[in-house]
């Protein structure tokens, strides 16, 4: 058995418990006509009551396919199979500029509709692999559709993230107990770094927001009990960081450059980002005039009239890493905006340091932000608070 | 999740010219493993940019002075020939202002100042730039010497002025300067010892994307054997258009390329090896791999056949990894504080076939209790291997996991470049693939890669 509460090695694993061996999923075969991760997607997106997570192929004593889990207690077949064709249907009407995808989502939902039978309830081990996942898209769901969905982040791959900004903080933490949220203090002596509007400062606030990030994974780990055999086990790793959010989209910059009366000819030099659709193309403005500014890409040069660039969202973002971006940066928009490295050195001092904060943020967010029990159809998980020692 | 064991690095000792030690800096006293090829370089050129301060080109000279004749304290760096046994003439030579944004009038300097280019090594001043820049004068000019077959070595103008961590970067430096030559400055001691008649070689694959384009990438294979002895590099242009992403044609286009960088990697190979029979270990690492690339290195692996001569390939899937762990019986304290830093080398067991490898913390030495890290968070590996990958002739002798382990972990002893860190938080075989990628992306426009000597035989990426 592994034990978490004694040994020499603290991880930042929080175990989570379940109260019945086996899970009961819904399960489909991976279709002919369509593709897999497209439906495991629309679930995830689109479905009320279920997540879904896809198997490839066969690993261990699980057979590939598509795993389908109920967030609210058991149902019958049929409601996941017409949930699963609704959420098929609003996915592709959500995707219908994307080319290709109105004709497969067809095809898809005929392939559904010509044998419903095609989900099917099955036995699982409730640590077995696909559960991990399953989890990871449960709370993602849950948090998505409660009143706290804001504090989600993007992050590629299988984390979930969360940012938390400081008044949401203020929320969480009594007044009493703020000196071990470094944020707060952070904050404090620097507001214009955490959305407050201050006088000098203002291009700070507009396009700079210090956070606290924690990310979440949920991981499947396999071990060798005393008989010989294998003991599964779910574990949420849990880290937590601080992290400066930029949206320094051009035109936001110019307007802003524009208000505080500064020559928007100073941009010139300033690295410039465009999405492209086969990935980043990196410009220099070369001129930037009252009404255009002038870019040379890598790829080509062109001329963009600042009113295209309003509404081109977020298609061209100053790139800050490049020195004369920096530079302008700097100086015209906000000074000092490394200052968050500061409080990420104090918490990643040394593990002893960040194990004392991770603990606190660990009591902070669950039952609070998160919730520490998650029901998987016939089980119920409970993410415990106590980091795994081994 | 389970403690499984920890690697010493103590028995992984570095093997130099005439003795072993556990600190590449004894390299100073032992000297280079071996200086055939660096022996014939006749000059190295330490080009700097004409408009300079006379405060930084004073630096610049006095960088030149120290190479040539070592530091004030001989302990801390002796000289280049003096280190290296070799007799080569070190002077400094200005550039044209405009070197800094066009590489080509560097590499004029350069040649206008050697007779034969293939025996000058260029050392090139340059402001420090963010290595995260594509476009950075940094990879220009390396891939503009590189085009023209040279190797090259870049020196920060920052660093000339940071007077404490310049004196020590002079030994790092030139042990770089000097792998870059054509030298090998030390090895590993042991390698995996479980079979007699059987090499062991240690490949690096990787696949990296165009930081601009993400249908242009290039795919990489550098081979070591098993004591860490440089062999060559192999790696080549995979273009594939992106048009039909739920295809399974580009994973195919994909793989047919990856097979075809690995084949000529192993035929290559073939005249190197010189025991009976070979064994394969590929380090590939995961970070810029998505499934699509990863399907695509299974499907390669399926393609290849065994030789009589290669017996078995081994996989392995190299990431760094956000778990974090406290040592609660922690022996490496700071000013008194306890740290929670773990043993480097320290391995855990997370599930079949799934391990971390600790990378850094402290280690114990027969003197004291030392550090890698001082501040900041303990880096650790996930090495998964990949069996369904793996390629075994069922006669052979099966390789332990601990010893597919031991040859990441040996690999990230093998660090020419920060010569005061006993161990890498990566291995070698992982650590370049961004620098490899981004270089190459440069000289495809050449297409001159494949012809390129220096290319495939020297560690230019390092």
């Amino acid at each position: 058995m592994i034990s978490s509460t004694s040994g020499r090695y603290l991880v930042n694993f929080l175990p989570v418990n379940f109260d019945s061996a086996y899970l009961d999923v819904y399960w489909l075969p991976l279709l002919r006509e369509c593709p897999s991760p497209w439906v495991v997607s629309a679930i995830n997106q689109y479905a009320n009551s279920t997540v879904a997570s896809l198997l490839p192929r066969q690993y261990q004593h699980l057979k590939e396919g598509i795993y389908i889990a109920s967030l609210a207690g058991m149902i019958s077949e049929e409601y996941v199979s017409t949930e699963l064709k609704e959420t098929l249907t609003t996915y592709f009407k959500s995707g219908e500029d994307r080319q290709g995808k109105t004709t497969s989502g067809e095809k898809c939902i005929a392939e559904l509709d010509k044998d419903i039978s095609k989900v099917q309830t099955i036995q699982i081990p409730s640590t077995g692999y696909v559960v991990a996942n399953l989890l990871k898209n449960a709370l993602e769901k849950i948090i998505k559709t409660s009143e706290n969905k804001n504090i989600l982040c993007r992050k590629i791959g299988a984390e979930l993230c969360l940012h938390l900004e400081k008044k949401y903080l203020e929320t969480l933490i009594p007044q009493e107990k703020r000196d071990a949220e470094p944020l707060l203090t952070f904050c404090d002596n620097n507001s214009w770094l955490c959305g407050n509007e201050i006088e000098g400062k203002e291009g700070c606030s507009r396009f700079f927001k210090v956070v606290k990030e924690i990310t979440l994974r949920f991981q499947h780990v396999v071990i060798e009990n005393i008989t010989g055999g294998n003991d599964e086990r779910i574990y949420v790793i849990v880290s937590s960081t601080y992290r400066r959010i930029s949206k320094l989209t051009l035109y936001d910059v110019i307007c802003f450059l524009w208000s505080t009366g500064t020559d928007i000819g100073l941009l010139n030099g300033v690295r410039v980002n465009k999405k492209v659709k086969r990935g980043t193309d990196l410009c220099k403005v070369v001129d930037a005039r009252e009404n255009q500014v002038q870019l040379s890409c890598i790829s080509h040069d062109e001329v963009v009239d600042i009113e295209r660039l309003r509404w081109s969202g977020d298609q061209y973002t100053i790139n800050p890493t490049y020195k004369n971006s920096r530079e302008f940066i700097e100086k015209y928009i906000c000074d000092h905006v490394d200052k968050h490295k500061y409080l990420i050195a104090e918490i990643k001092h040394n593990p002893r340091i960040y194990f004392r904060q991770l603990a606190n943020d660990v009591k902070l967010i669950l039952g609070n932000i998160i919730p520490n029990n998650i029901i998987l159809n016939n089980v119920k998980y409970k993410i415990t608070e106590e980091f795994l020692k081994l | 999740m389970k403690y499984l064991t920890t690697f010493n690095i103590n028995n992984f000792r570095l093997r130099f010219g005439s003795g072993t030690h556990v600190h590449p800096y004894y390299i100073t006293s032992l000297g280079p493993l071996n200086n055939k090829i660096a022996k014939s370089y006749k000059t190295i050129l330490v080009l700097y940019n004409n408009n300079l301060d006379i405060t930084t080109k004073n630096e610049v000279k006095m960088l030149t002075e120290h190479l040539k004749n070592g530091y004030d304290d001989k302990r801390i760096f002796p000289g280049f020939n003096a280190i290296y046994r070799t007799n080569v003439d070190i002077e400094p030579v200005s550039f044209d202002p405009s070197g800094y944004d066009r590489p080509e009038k560097i590499y004029e300097s350069f040649k206008s100042t050697c007779s034969n280019v293939e025996k000058c090594f260029p050392v090139i001043v340059l402001p420090r730039v963010h290595r995260g820049l594509y476009d950075s004068i940094y990879y220009r000019t390396k891939a503009e010497f590189l085009e023209h077959g040279i190797t090259s070595q870049i020196f920060t103008t920052d660093l000339l002025k940071d007077k404490k961590n310049y004196v020590w970067s002079l030994l790092p430096t030139s042990i770089q300067m000097f792998t870059k030559m054509g030298g090998i400055p030390y090895i590993l001691e042991p390698g995996i010892k479980e079979f007699l008649d059987i090499q062991v070689f240690i490949i690096g694959l990787g696949i990296s994307y165009h930081p601009l384009n993400k249908e242009q990438r290039i795919g990489y294979v550098m081979m070591f054997d098993q004591l860490g002895n440089w062999e060559f590099l192999e790696a080549g242009s995979i273009a594939v258009e992106n048009t039909d992403i739920e295809s399974d044609k580009n994973v195919d286009t994909l793989a047919d390329r990856v097979a075809s960088l690995l084949n000529t990697a192993i035929a290559r190979l073939a005249n190197k090896i010189q025991a009976k029979h070979a064994v394969l270990i590929i380090h590939y690492s995961g970070k810029e791999i998505s499934s699509k690339e990863e399907n695509a290195i299974a499907k390669a692996l399926q393609e290849l056949k065994l030789s009589q001569k290669i017996l078995a390939v081994y996989v392995l899937k190299i990431n760094k990894s956000n778990i974090v762990i406290n040592d609660l019986e922690s022996q490496f304290e700071i000013n008194g504080n306890e740290t929670g830093y773990p043993q480097i080398g320290t391995v855990f067991k997370l599930k079949p076939d799934v391990y971390l490898l600790v990378t850094t913390g402290y280690f114990v030495t027969d003197r004291a209790t030392k550090g890698n890290i001082w501040r900041g968070l303990p880096s650790n590996l996930i090495i998964s291997r990949h069996k369904e990958m793996e390629k075994l002739n069922e006669n052979i002798i099966k390789i332990s996991d601990e010893s597919l382990l031991a040859s990441v972990f040996s690999l990230c002893r093998l660090n020419y470049a920060s010569v005061q860190n006993p161990v890498s938080s990566e291995p070698i075989t992982t650590r370049y693939s961004r620098e490899i990628a981004w270089i190459a992306l440069r000289l495809l426009g050449a297409k001159a890669m494949s012809k390129m000597e220096v290319f495939r035989t020297r560690m230019w990426f390092i």
